[in-house]
């Protein structure tokens, strides 16, 4: 994979809710943090089969993914991106948009630049303990 | 390296020394903080947080450990992943924490720093189990 085109691909496998295509942007010893429920991720078949039910969960609705404001750093052998990403349900859904903060490191493979580590979150509020998005907006 | 720079945080947050604290930091920082804030973007942006933070004063059984940690590095990034205990006077406090660390002008800084908890789907508060 190459850089320029990492962002696309994984909006697109998201879209499209190709699990195939979404586990060929991951290396095979990936840890994934995600923003939800689970700690720690080890390993691409473990994680293939959390976003094989993070796809079904989304039933008839599509899920458009945007990143912004993305640093991208790297040199020959690794790579990293971070900014916000935004999750953005289309349908009958009555889901509200959800924003995370993406943390994602890339190592060089055969195949160009792979997912090592992934790490998506949302900060919790000081006075209240909940989950918090941009600009004051709330999930619910 | 990555050892100094672990514990060179965890001795300036015990010793609550922000300026050693900010050394470890690169001026165009992006830290992503577990609490409080989306992000803060630039080191003086973050030292106000870190001012406040270092403003309470240590209890005894303050200490930081990191652990379940992976680096990865080349000619000009270090990318290193772990968890990390925050023991304090009420109990531990567990997150998660990535941090990018650049070489800029010979020195190693962090770039970017992202920690977090897990946050339960339901509740939208930080979940109880443990890491």
């Amino acid at each position: 994979m190459n850089l320029s085109q990492f962002f696309d691909s994984y909006a697109q496998a998201v879209y499209q809710k190709d699990v195939g295509q979404m586990m060929e942007l991951y290396h095979e010893d990936v840890t994934v943090m995600d923003a939800f429920d689970l700690w720690v991720v080890r390993g691409k078949s473990a994680w293939e089969e959390h976003v094989r039910s993070w796809f079904s969960s989304l039933e008839n609705d599509l899920m458009r993914v945007s990143f912004r404001d993305m640093t991208i750093l790297s040199d020959d052998n690794l790579a990293t991106a971070y900014g916000t990403v935004l999750y953005e349900p289309i349908g009958e859904t009555e889901k509200p948009p959800l924003d995370c903060r993406v943390t994602f490191f890339f190592m060089k493979t055969n195949q160009g630049f792979k997912i090592i580590h992934e790490h998506t979150s949302a900060p919790l509020g000081y006075e209240d303990g909940r989950m918090m998005q941009p600009g004051g907006r709330r999930f619910e | 390296m990555i050892q100094m720079l672990m514990d060179n945080y965890t001795e300036s947050i015990k010793k609550r020394d922000q300026a050693r604290f900010l050394e470890l930091y690169h001026d165009e920082v992006v830290v992503n903080d577990s609490y409080g804030a989306w992000s803060f973007h630039g080191k003086s942006e973050w030292a106000k947080t870190v001012e406040g933070w270092f403003s309470q004063p240590p209890s005894e059984s303050e200490n930081i450990v990191f652990h379940d940690y992976v680096l990865r590095e080349s000619a000009k990034l270090k990318l290193f992943q772990s968890l990390v205990d925050f023991h304090h006077s009420s109990g531990i406090t567990t997150l998660r924490l990535s941090w990018v660390v650049a070489l800029v002008d010979g020195k190693w800084l962090i770039r970017h720093e992202h920690t977090s908890s897990p946050i339960d789907m339901n509740t939208l508060e930080a979940v109880t189990t443990t890491a």
